[in-house]
Protein backbone atom coordinates (compact mmCIF):
# COMPACT_ATOMS: atom_id res chain seq x y z
CA UNK A 1 0.00 0.00 0.00
CA UNK A 2 1.27 3.35 -0.70
CA UNK A 3 1.72 5.68 2.13
CA UNK A 4 1.21 9.28 2.44
CA UNK A 5 4.56 11.72 3.13
CA UNK A 6 3.19 12.03 6.21
CA UNK A 7 2.76 8.20 6.87
CA UNK A 8 6.61 7.58 5.45
CA UNK A 9 8.51 9.90 7.62
CA UNK A 10 6.66 8.98 10.56
CA UNK A 11 6.94 5.25 10.22
CA UNK A 12 10.83 5.73 9.25
CA UNK A 13 11.32 7.56 12.51
CA UNK A 14 9.35 5.01 14.43
CA UNK A 15 12.35 2.94 13.13
CA UNK A 16 9.88 0.87 10.87
CA UNK A 17 10.49 -0.13 7.22
CA UNK A 18 7.91 2.41 5.23
CA UNK A 19 6.89 1.60 1.78
CA UNK A 20 10.16 3.22 0.39
CA UNK A 21 12.75 5.37 1.74
CA UNK A 22 11.63 9.12 2.21
CA UNK A 23 12.86 11.89 -0.10
CA UNK A 24 13.75 15.55 1.36
CA UNK A 25 15.46 17.42 -0.87
CA UNK A 26 15.63 21.44 -0.27
CA UNK A 27 16.52 23.38 -3.98
CA UNK A 28 15.79 26.48 -2.29
CA UNK A 29 16.37 28.70 -4.92
CA UNK A 30 15.21 27.00 -8.12
CA UNK A 31 11.71 28.07 -7.42
CA UNK A 32 12.88 31.63 -8.08
CA UNK A 33 14.50 30.65 -10.92
CA UNK A 34 11.95 28.88 -12.78
CA UNK A 35 8.99 31.42 -11.49
CA UNK A 36 11.59 34.22 -12.95
CA UNK A 37 11.73 36.16 -9.92
CA UNK A 38 14.91 37.56 -8.21
CA UNK A 39 15.96 35.88 -5.54
CA UNK A 40 16.08 38.93 -2.96
CA UNK A 41 12.21 39.40 -4.10
CA UNK A 42 11.35 35.60 -3.52
CA UNK A 43 13.11 35.21 0.00
CA UNK A 44 11.55 37.95 1.38
CA UNK A 45 8.10 37.41 0.23
CA UNK A 46 6.10 34.87 2.41
CA UNK A 47 3.87 34.17 -0.28
CA UNK A 48 6.62 32.86 -2.71
CA UNK A 49 8.63 30.77 -0.70
CA UNK A 50 5.19 29.15 0.06
CA UNK A 51 4.33 28.45 -3.40
CA UNK A 52 7.82 27.65 -4.24
CA UNK A 53 8.19 24.67 -1.18
CA UNK A 54 4.49 23.59 -2.75
CA UNK A 55 5.75 23.18 -6.74
CA UNK A 56 9.30 21.61 -5.71
CA UNK A 57 7.21 18.88 -3.61
CA UNK A 58 5.03 18.47 -7.14
CA UNK A 59 7.90 18.83 -9.22
CA UNK A 60 10.82 16.75 -7.47
CA UNK A 61 8.85 14.41 -5.07
CA UNK A 62 10.08 15.29 -1.60
CA UNK A 63 8.28 14.05 1.61
CA UNK A 64 8.42 16.94 3.51
CA UNK A 65 8.17 20.86 3.53
CA UNK A 66 11.32 22.93 4.92
CA UNK A 67 9.89 25.81 5.93
CA UNK A 68 12.95 27.94 5.60
CA UNK A 69 14.00 31.12 3.47
CA UNK A 70 17.58 31.93 4.10
CA UNK A 71 20.45 30.95 6.89
CA UNK A 72 21.12 34.34 8.25
CA UNK A 73 17.33 35.04 8.87
CA UNK A 74 17.89 34.62 12.91
CA UNK A 75 21.37 36.71 12.35
CA UNK A 76 18.90 39.57 10.55
CA UNK A 77 16.97 39.58 13.50
CA UNK A 78 19.54 40.64 15.27
CA UNK A 79 20.17 43.37 13.25
CA UNK A 80 22.63 42.28 10.76
CA UNK A 81 22.57 42.73 6.44
CA UNK A 82 21.80 40.12 4.56
CA UNK A 83 23.57 39.66 1.08
CA UNK A 84 21.47 38.66 -1.21
CA UNK A 85 23.08 37.33 -4.47
CA UNK A 86 21.77 35.66 -8.13
CA UNK A 87 23.83 33.13 -8.32
CA UNK A 88 23.41 31.40 -4.34
CA UNK A 89 21.89 31.62 -1.24
CA UNK A 90 21.56 34.82 0.67
CA UNK A 91 25.08 35.54 3.09
CA UNK A 92 25.46 37.03 6.41
CA UNK A 93 27.17 40.57 6.01
CA UNK A 94 29.79 41.95 8.67
CA UNK A 95 29.26 40.93 12.14
CA UNK A 96 27.17 42.57 14.26
CA UNK A 97 29.11 41.81 17.47
CA UNK A 98 32.60 43.65 16.87
CA UNK A 99 33.51 44.47 21.22
CA UNK A 100 33.17 42.68 24.62
CA UNK A 101 30.78 45.56 25.77
CA UNK A 102 28.26 44.87 22.74
CA UNK A 103 27.55 41.12 24.19
CA UNK A 104 26.96 43.00 27.98
CA UNK A 105 24.13 44.55 26.30
CA UNK A 106 22.73 42.18 23.63
CA UNK A 107 19.19 41.13 23.85
CA UNK A 108 17.43 38.88 21.78
CA UNK A 109 15.13 40.10 19.47
CA UNK A 110 11.06 40.19 19.95
CA UNK A 111 9.28 37.64 17.14
CA UNK A 112 6.71 39.05 17.12
CA UNK A 113 7.95 42.54 16.67
CA UNK A 114 10.47 41.48 14.14
CA UNK A 115 9.60 41.45 10.45
CA UNK A 116 11.92 39.03 9.01
CA UNK A 117 10.54 36.12 11.32
CA UNK A 118 7.25 36.96 10.39
CA UNK A 119 8.07 37.23 7.34
CA UNK A 120 9.28 33.06 7.92
CA UNK A 121 6.07 32.39 10.26
CA UNK A 122 3.49 33.58 7.63
CA UNK A 123 5.21 31.34 5.18
CA UNK A 124 4.44 28.54 7.77
CA UNK A 125 0.78 29.79 7.90
CA UNK A 126 0.45 29.93 4.45
CA UNK A 127 1.71 26.57 3.39
CA UNK A 128 -0.02 24.99 6.49
CA UNK A 129 -3.54 26.24 4.76
CA UNK A 130 -2.66 25.73 1.17
CA UNK A 131 -0.12 22.83 1.04
CA UNK A 132 -1.68 19.35 1.00
CA UNK A 133 -1.94 18.47 4.27
CA UNK A 134 0.00 15.14 3.59
CA UNK A 135 3.76 15.97 4.67
CA UNK A 136 5.57 17.72 7.33
CA UNK A 137 6.69 20.61 7.83
CA UNK A 138 9.59 21.69 9.18
CA UNK A 139 11.10 24.53 10.86
CA UNK A 140 14.71 25.70 11.19
CA UNK A 141 16.56 27.37 14.49
CA UNK A 142 20.12 27.87 14.46
CA UNK A 143 21.81 26.47 17.61
CA UNK A 144 22.89 29.12 20.65
CA UNK A 145 26.32 27.82 20.28
CA UNK A 146 26.16 28.00 16.41
CA UNK A 147 24.65 31.53 15.95
CA UNK A 148 27.69 33.50 17.38
CA UNK A 149 29.50 32.23 14.00
CA UNK A 150 27.02 34.64 12.17
CA UNK A 151 26.83 37.52 15.05
CA UNK A 152 30.70 37.87 15.63
CA UNK A 153 32.75 36.29 13.06
CA UNK A 154 34.29 32.53 13.20
CA UNK A 155 37.81 34.37 14.32
CA UNK A 156 36.34 36.03 17.29
CA UNK A 157 34.07 33.75 18.56
CA UNK A 158 36.69 31.10 18.48
CA UNK A 159 39.05 33.30 20.77
CA UNK A 160 35.80 34.08 22.91
CA UNK A 161 35.38 30.44 23.33
CA UNK A 162 39.18 29.86 24.40
CA UNK A 163 39.65 32.86 26.20
CA UNK A 164 36.13 34.78 28.11
CA UNK A 165 34.40 32.46 29.65
CA UNK A 166 31.93 34.85 31.17
CA UNK A 167 31.22 37.00 27.58
CA UNK A 168 30.83 33.56 25.48
CA UNK A 169 28.23 32.26 28.75
CA UNK A 170 26.08 35.45 28.77
CA UNK A 171 25.72 35.27 24.54
CA UNK A 172 24.67 31.64 24.71
CA UNK A 173 22.07 32.83 27.42
CA UNK A 174 20.45 35.30 25.24
CA UNK A 175 20.56 32.81 22.48
CA UNK A 176 19.48 30.71 24.54
CA UNK A 177 16.25 32.62 25.40
CA UNK A 178 15.62 33.49 21.52
CA UNK A 179 15.88 29.83 20.47
CA UNK A 180 13.36 29.26 22.64
CA UNK A 181 11.02 31.60 21.86
CA UNK A 182 12.10 31.18 17.41
CA UNK A 183 11.50 27.51 17.67
CA UNK A 184 8.05 27.69 19.64
CA UNK A 185 6.88 30.18 17.04
CA UNK A 186 7.46 27.86 14.06
CA UNK A 187 6.00 25.25 16.12
CA UNK A 188 2.86 27.35 16.66
CA UNK A 189 2.36 28.72 13.40
CA UNK A 190 2.28 25.74 11.96
CA UNK A 191 5.75 23.47 11.71
CA UNK A 192 5.55 19.51 12.64
CA UNK A 193 9.00 19.95 14.02
CA UNK A 194 12.26 21.79 14.25
CA UNK A 195 15.82 21.47 12.55
CA UNK A 196 18.69 22.26 15.14
CA UNK A 197 20.98 23.63 13.00
CA UNK A 198 24.04 23.12 15.02
CA UNK A 199 27.77 22.67 12.54
CA UNK A 200 29.72 24.35 15.75
CA UNK A 201 29.36 21.41 18.01
CA UNK A 202 30.38 19.00 15.08
CA UNK A 203 34.28 17.91 15.83
CA UNK A 204 35.30 19.44 12.51
CA UNK A 205 34.66 22.78 14.65
CA UNK A 206 35.70 22.18 18.54
CA UNK A 207 37.20 19.34 20.05
CA UNK A 208 34.56 16.55 21.55
CA UNK A 209 35.37 17.46 24.87
CA UNK A 210 34.69 21.41 24.31
CA UNK A 211 31.00 20.27 23.44
CA UNK A 212 30.47 18.06 26.11
CA UNK A 213 30.92 21.51 28.30
CA UNK A 214 29.27 23.10 25.70
CA UNK A 215 27.14 22.28 23.21
CA UNK A 216 26.01 19.32 24.51
CA UNK A 217 24.56 20.75 27.39
CA UNK A 218 22.66 23.50 25.86
CA UNK A 219 20.82 20.90 23.19
CA UNK A 220 20.52 18.34 26.65
CA UNK A 221 18.64 22.01 28.21
CA UNK A 222 16.80 23.03 25.30
CA UNK A 223 16.05 19.93 22.68
CA UNK A 224 13.18 18.43 25.30
CA UNK A 225 11.67 22.21 25.87
CA UNK A 226 10.97 22.71 21.94
CA UNK A 227 7.21 21.95 21.64
CA UNK A 228 7.45 19.06 18.96
CA UNK A 229 10.27 16.65 17.57
CA UNK A 230 13.91 17.70 17.04
CA UNK A 231 16.37 16.75 14.14
CA UNK A 232 20.08 18.05 14.47
CA UNK A 233 21.76 18.97 11.55
CA UNK A 234 25.42 19.62 11.50
CA UNK A 235 25.81 21.06 7.72
CA UNK A 236 28.19 18.61 6.21
CA UNK A 237 30.84 18.28 9.35
CA UNK A 238 31.54 15.07 11.06
CA UNK A 239 29.38 13.54 14.09
CA UNK A 240 30.94 10.27 14.94
CA UNK A 241 32.82 11.02 17.94
CA UNK A 242 30.08 13.24 19.09
CA UNK A 243 27.21 10.90 17.99
CA UNK A 244 26.59 9.26 21.47
CA UNK A 245 26.13 12.25 23.08
CA UNK A 246 24.42 13.71 20.28
CA UNK A 247 21.67 11.12 20.46
CA UNK A 248 21.67 11.93 24.27
CA UNK A 249 19.84 15.35 23.44
CA UNK A 250 16.92 14.14 22.70
CA UNK A 251 16.96 14.47 19.07
CA UNK A 252 15.03 12.46 16.62
CA UNK A 253 16.88 12.85 13.63
CA UNK A 254 20.74 13.43 12.79
CA UNK A 255 21.42 14.94 9.19
CA UNK A 256 25.03 13.69 8.41
CA UNK A 257 27.40 13.60 5.99
CA UNK A 258 28.96 9.82 5.95
CA UNK A 259 31.47 10.94 3.56
CA UNK A 260 35.07 11.33 4.13
CA UNK A 261 36.25 9.62 7.06
CA UNK A 262 32.76 8.67 8.39
CA UNK A 263 30.83 6.11 6.91
CA UNK A 264 27.46 6.01 6.54
CA UNK A 265 26.84 2.28 7.58
CA UNK A 266 28.63 3.32 10.49
CA UNK A 267 26.50 6.28 11.34
CA UNK A 268 23.33 4.43 10.58
CA UNK A 269 24.65 1.52 12.97
CA UNK A 270 24.85 3.41 16.01
CA UNK A 271 21.67 5.59 14.98
CA UNK A 272 19.87 2.07 14.43
CA UNK A 273 16.29 2.21 16.91
CA UNK A 274 17.18 5.85 18.50
CA UNK A 275 17.30 8.19 15.69
CA UNK A 276 16.72 8.71 12.16
CA UNK A 277 19.49 9.31 10.00
CA UNK A 278 19.19 11.86 7.18
CA UNK A 279 21.31 12.28 4.42
CA UNK A 280 23.79 11.69 2.60
CA UNK A 281 23.86 12.61 -1.25
CA UNK A 282 26.84 15.15 -1.68
CA UNK A 283 25.04 18.38 -2.60
CA UNK A 284 28.52 20.05 -4.34
CA UNK A 285 29.62 17.20 -6.07
CA UNK A 286 25.99 16.70 -7.61
CA UNK A 287 26.08 19.42 -10.24
CA UNK A 288 28.50 16.89 -12.13
CA UNK A 289 26.79 13.86 -11.99
CA UNK A 290 25.08 11.53 -14.67
CA UNK A 291 21.83 10.16 -14.18
CA UNK A 292 23.60 7.05 -14.09
CA UNK A 293 26.04 8.37 -11.57
CA UNK A 294 22.99 9.50 -9.29
CA UNK A 295 21.64 6.02 -9.76
CA UNK A 296 24.72 4.45 -8.41
CA UNK A 297 25.33 6.84 -5.47
CA UNK A 298 21.64 6.65 -4.10
CA UNK A 299 21.70 2.94 -4.34
CA UNK A 300 24.58 2.66 -2.56
CA UNK A 301 23.14 5.02 -0.10
CA UNK A 302 20.19 3.30 0.40
CA UNK A 303 22.03 -0.29 0.58
CA UNK A 304 24.37 1.21 3.48
CA UNK A 305 21.38 2.83 5.74
CA UNK A 306 18.21 2.41 4.27
CA UNK A 307 17.28 -1.77 5.82
CA UNK A 308 15.07 -1.51 8.74
CA UNK A 309 14.08 2.46 8.41
CA UNK A 310 15.19 4.92 10.26
CA UNK A 311 16.55 6.94 7.11
CA UNK A 312 15.72 9.56 5.14
CA UNK A 313 17.13 9.96 2.03
CA UNK A 314 18.23 13.86 1.59
CA UNK A 315 21.57 16.02 0.53
CA UNK A 316 24.40 16.46 3.10
CA UNK A 317 24.38 19.97 3.82
CA UNK A 318 20.31 20.88 3.69
CA UNK A 319 20.37 22.84 0.83
CA UNK A 320 20.66 22.20 -2.87
CA UNK A 321 23.07 24.72 -4.47
CA UNK A 322 21.13 26.78 -7.44
CA UNK A 323 23.98 25.00 -10.22
CA UNK A 324 22.59 21.58 -9.21
CA UNK A 325 20.35 21.23 -12.71
CA UNK A 326 17.05 19.46 -12.34
CA UNK A 327 17.81 16.16 -14.37
CA UNK A 328 19.86 15.58 -11.36
CA UNK A 329 16.89 16.10 -9.07
CA UNK A 330 14.39 13.95 -10.98
CA UNK A 331 17.37 11.39 -11.22
CA UNK A 332 17.64 11.14 -7.74
CA UNK A 333 13.66 11.47 -6.88
CA UNK A 334 13.62 8.57 -9.53
CA UNK A 335 16.80 5.73 -8.33
CA UNK A 336 14.87 6.15 -4.92
CA UNK A 337 11.46 5.32 -6.62
CA UNK A 338 13.55 2.32 -8.49
CA UNK A 339 15.48 1.29 -5.47
CA UNK A 340 14.17 2.38 -2.44
CA UNK A 341 10.88 0.06 -2.05
CA UNK A 342 10.99 -1.71 1.47
CA UNK A 343 11.88 -4.20 1.63
CA UNK A 344 15.44 -3.23 0.25
CA UNK A 345 16.88 -5.64 -1.88
CA UNK A 346 19.44 -3.46 -3.23
CA UNK B 1 71.33 19.20 16.34
CA UNK B 2 69.73 15.48 15.58
CA UNK B 3 66.74 13.87 14.42
CA UNK B 4 65.60 12.61 17.84
CA UNK B 5 66.57 16.19 19.67
CA UNK B 6 64.21 17.95 16.44
CA UNK B 7 61.64 15.20 16.68
CA UNK B 8 61.31 16.63 20.09
CA UNK B 9 61.32 19.88 19.71
CA UNK B 10 58.46 19.24 17.16
CA UNK B 11 56.21 17.08 19.52
CA UNK B 12 56.48 20.03 21.81
CA UNK B 13 55.70 22.78 19.47
CA UNK B 14 52.62 20.37 18.62
CA UNK B 15 52.12 20.03 22.59
CA UNK B 16 52.14 24.13 23.39
CA UNK B 17 50.09 24.80 20.09
CA UNK B 18 47.36 22.49 21.31
CA UNK B 19 47.55 23.28 24.74
CA UNK B 20 47.64 27.39 23.57
CA UNK B 21 50.52 27.25 25.83
CA UNK B 22 51.78 30.69 24.61
CA UNK B 23 55.01 30.44 26.92
CA UNK B 24 55.89 27.23 26.18
CA UNK B 25 55.57 28.04 22.07
CA UNK B 26 58.15 30.90 22.79
CA UNK B 27 60.51 28.37 25.14
CA UNK B 28 60.51 25.84 21.80
CA UNK B 29 61.16 28.52 19.37
CA UNK B 30 63.41 31.12 20.98
CA UNK B 31 67.23 30.48 20.08
CA UNK B 32 70.14 32.46 21.22
CA UNK B 33 71.95 31.59 17.54
CA UNK B 34 72.39 32.71 14.57
CA UNK B 35 69.70 33.90 12.22
CA UNK B 36 70.48 30.04 9.72
CA UNK B 37 69.79 28.76 12.97
CA UNK B 38 66.58 30.20 13.50
CA UNK B 39 65.75 29.57 9.76
CA UNK B 40 66.52 25.94 10.61
CA UNK B 41 63.83 26.08 13.40
CA UNK B 42 61.48 27.25 11.14
CA UNK B 43 61.96 24.66 8.42
CA UNK B 44 63.18 21.69 11.04
CA UNK B 45 60.45 22.47 13.92
CA UNK B 46 57.87 24.93 12.88
CA UNK B 47 57.03 23.89 9.60
CA UNK B 48 56.81 19.76 10.50
CA UNK B 49 54.54 20.97 13.28
CA UNK B 50 52.34 22.94 11.30
CA UNK B 51 52.13 19.18 8.83
CA UNK B 52 51.37 17.36 11.68
CA UNK B 53 48.78 19.56 12.70
CA UNK B 54 47.01 19.92 9.25
CA UNK B 55 47.45 15.72 9.06
CA UNK B 56 45.50 15.40 12.04
CA UNK B 57 42.61 18.21 10.76
CA UNK B 58 42.51 16.00 7.57
CA UNK B 59 42.28 12.91 9.17
CA UNK B 60 39.29 14.16 11.48
CA UNK B 61 40.82 14.36 15.08
CA UNK B 62 41.28 17.87 15.43
CA UNK B 63 38.96 20.93 14.87
CA UNK B 64 39.35 23.99 12.99
CA UNK B 65 39.09 25.69 16.23
CA UNK B 66 42.51 24.00 17.09
CA UNK B 67 44.12 24.73 13.94
CA UNK B 68 43.34 28.23 13.87
CA UNK B 69 44.39 28.65 17.49
CA UNK B 70 47.57 27.14 16.97
CA UNK B 71 48.13 29.23 13.48
CA UNK B 72 47.49 32.44 15.57
CA UNK B 73 49.85 31.17 18.27
CA UNK B 74 53.04 30.10 15.76
CA UNK B 75 51.90 33.65 13.93
CA UNK B 76 52.69 35.42 17.23
CA UNK B 77 55.57 33.49 17.95
CA UNK B 78 57.78 34.17 14.84
CA UNK B 79 56.42 37.17 13.99
CA UNK B 80 58.16 38.30 17.74
CA UNK B 81 60.79 35.85 17.73
CA UNK B 82 61.80 36.76 13.86
CA UNK B 83 61.15 40.22 12.88
CA UNK B 84 60.26 40.66 9.23
CA UNK B 85 62.91 42.55 8.32
CA UNK B 86 65.61 39.57 9.71
CA UNK B 87 64.45 37.19 7.33
CA UNK B 88 65.38 35.37 4.57
CA UNK B 89 64.58 38.00 1.89
CA UNK B 90 64.24 35.13 -0.90
CA UNK B 91 61.17 34.21 0.99
CA UNK B 92 59.78 37.30 0.34
CA UNK B 93 58.25 36.37 -2.54
CA UNK B 94 54.77 38.25 -3.19
CA UNK B 95 52.04 36.55 -1.80
CA UNK B 96 48.76 37.25 -1.37
CA UNK B 97 45.80 35.42 0.49
CA UNK B 98 42.01 36.93 -0.06
CA UNK B 99 38.65 35.62 1.10
CA UNK B 100 36.28 35.93 -2.25
CA UNK B 101 33.39 38.01 -1.24
CA UNK B 102 32.40 36.81 2.19
CA UNK B 103 32.73 38.12 5.81
CA UNK B 104 33.68 34.74 6.85
CA UNK B 105 37.85 34.86 6.98
CA UNK B 106 37.92 32.05 9.12
CA UNK B 107 39.95 30.05 6.22
CA UNK B 108 42.15 32.85 4.91
CA UNK B 109 42.76 34.04 8.48
CA UNK B 110 44.76 30.41 9.05
CA UNK B 111 46.47 30.26 6.11
CA UNK B 112 47.91 33.61 6.14
CA UNK B 113 49.28 32.83 10.20
CA UNK B 114 50.63 29.18 8.55
CA UNK B 115 52.43 30.95 5.95
CA UNK B 116 53.60 33.47 8.43
CA UNK B 117 54.37 30.80 10.61
CA UNK B 118 56.58 29.00 7.77
CA UNK B 119 58.92 32.04 7.52
CA UNK B 120 56.75 33.82 4.35
CA UNK B 121 55.18 37.17 4.52
CA UNK B 122 52.07 37.29 2.79
CA UNK B 123 49.87 40.38 2.27
CA UNK B 124 46.00 39.96 3.39
CA UNK B 125 43.61 41.44 1.42
CA UNK B 126 40.78 40.55 3.46
CA UNK B 127 37.19 40.20 1.99
CA UNK B 128 37.32 41.28 -1.63
CA UNK B 129 34.81 40.95 -4.74
CA UNK B 130 36.58 39.21 -7.36
CA UNK B 131 36.57 42.11 -9.50
CA UNK B 132 39.12 43.98 -6.94
CA UNK B 133 41.74 41.24 -7.44
CA UNK B 134 42.97 41.84 -10.89
CA UNK B 135 44.46 45.80 -10.07
CA UNK B 136 45.57 44.69 -6.55
CA UNK B 137 48.03 41.68 -7.70
CA UNK B 138 49.04 44.22 -10.75
CA UNK B 139 49.66 46.80 -8.15
CA UNK B 140 51.68 44.62 -5.64
CA UNK B 141 53.60 42.34 -8.20
CA UNK B 142 51.70 39.28 -6.33
CA UNK B 143 52.94 36.06 -7.61
CA UNK B 144 51.30 33.54 -5.43
CA UNK B 145 47.55 34.02 -4.77
CA UNK B 146 45.58 32.12 -2.05
CA UNK B 147 41.76 32.19 -2.41
CA UNK B 148 40.00 31.07 0.35
CA UNK B 149 36.27 30.52 -0.46
CA UNK B 150 33.03 29.61 2.23
CA UNK B 151 30.16 29.17 -0.42
CA UNK B 152 30.17 27.45 -4.28
CA UNK B 153 29.17 30.34 -6.02
CA UNK B 154 32.01 32.31 -4.47
CA UNK B 155 34.50 29.33 -5.90
CA UNK B 156 32.04 29.62 -9.38
CA UNK B 157 33.52 33.49 -8.89
CA UNK B 158 37.09 32.25 -9.57
CA UNK B 159 36.74 30.95 -12.65
CA UNK B 160 35.77 34.69 -14.11
CA UNK B 161 38.84 35.70 -13.00
CA UNK B 162 41.66 33.08 -13.26
CA UNK B 163 42.50 33.44 -17.13
CA UNK B 164 43.22 36.91 -16.47
CA UNK B 165 45.76 36.21 -12.88
CA UNK B 166 47.56 33.61 -14.63
CA UNK B 167 48.19 35.74 -17.59
CA UNK B 168 49.71 38.36 -15.04
CA UNK B 169 52.17 35.79 -14.40
CA UNK B 170 50.19 34.48 -10.97
CA UNK B 171 49.90 30.75 -9.32
CA UNK B 172 46.11 30.27 -8.00
CA UNK B 173 46.01 28.37 -4.85
CA UNK B 174 42.65 27.69 -3.67
CA UNK B 175 41.13 25.98 -0.42
CA UNK B 176 38.08 25.85 1.62
CA UNK B 177 34.66 23.66 2.13
CA UNK B 178 33.52 23.61 -1.80
CA UNK B 179 36.90 22.37 -2.76
CA UNK B 180 36.71 19.59 -0.19
CA UNK B 181 33.69 18.48 -1.43
CA UNK B 182 34.51 18.80 -5.46
CA UNK B 183 38.06 17.66 -6.05
CA UNK B 184 37.29 18.51 -9.81
CA UNK B 185 36.10 22.40 -8.76
CA UNK B 186 39.69 23.46 -8.70
CA UNK B 187 40.57 22.30 -12.17
CA UNK B 188 37.27 23.76 -12.77
CA UNK B 189 37.41 27.04 -11.81
CA UNK B 190 40.98 27.76 -13.28
CA UNK B 191 43.38 26.97 -9.97
CA UNK B 192 46.87 26.20 -10.08
CA UNK B 193 46.93 23.62 -6.75
CA UNK B 194 43.38 22.75 -3.86
CA UNK B 195 44.97 22.76 -0.60
CA UNK B 196 42.78 20.83 2.03
CA UNK B 197 44.58 22.12 4.85
CA UNK B 198 46.95 25.24 5.52
CA UNK B 199 50.14 23.55 6.29
CA UNK B 200 49.02 22.42 2.35
CA UNK B 201 49.52 25.70 1.54
CA UNK B 202 53.15 25.75 2.84
CA UNK B 203 53.95 22.57 0.98
CA UNK B 204 52.10 23.84 -2.01
CA UNK B 205 54.09 27.03 -2.15
CA UNK B 206 57.61 25.49 -1.71
CA UNK B 207 56.34 23.18 -4.34
CA UNK B 208 55.56 25.72 -6.70
CA UNK B 209 58.77 28.06 -5.98
CA UNK B 210 60.96 24.95 -6.18
CA UNK B 211 62.36 24.94 -2.73
CA UNK B 212 61.03 21.65 -1.16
Amino acid sequence: MTMSSLERILTTISHKEPDRVPLILNPTMHPARDMGIPLKKYFTSSELVAQGLIATREKFGTDAYIGFHYSPVEYEAFGGEVIFREDGPPNSGRPIIRTGDEIDTLTAPVVEETECLQVVLDMIKTLKKDAPDDAPIFGVAISPLSLPVMQMGFEDYIRLIYSDEIRFNRLIEVNKRFFMDWATAQIEAGASGIIYYDPVSSPTIIPPELYRKTGLKIAKELIPKVPGPVVTGFASASVLPILDNVLSTGTVGVAVWGGGHEKLSEIKQKCAGKATVIGNLNGIEMRHWTREKTFSIVKQVISDAAPGGGFILSDNHGEIPLQVPDEVLFAIRDAVYEYGRYPISV
Amino acid sequence: MTADFSQKKIDDLISALLNMDRLAVREILSTPHENAEKLYIIDSIVVPALEEIGRRWEEGTLAISQVYMAGVLIEEAITALYPYNEYDSSKKSKIATVVLEDYHMLGERIVAAYLIGAGYSPIRYGRRDAAELLPLIQKDEIKYLFISTLMLPSALKIREISDQISNEGVKIIVGGAPFRFDPDLGKEVGADRVCFTASDAITALREMEGTS
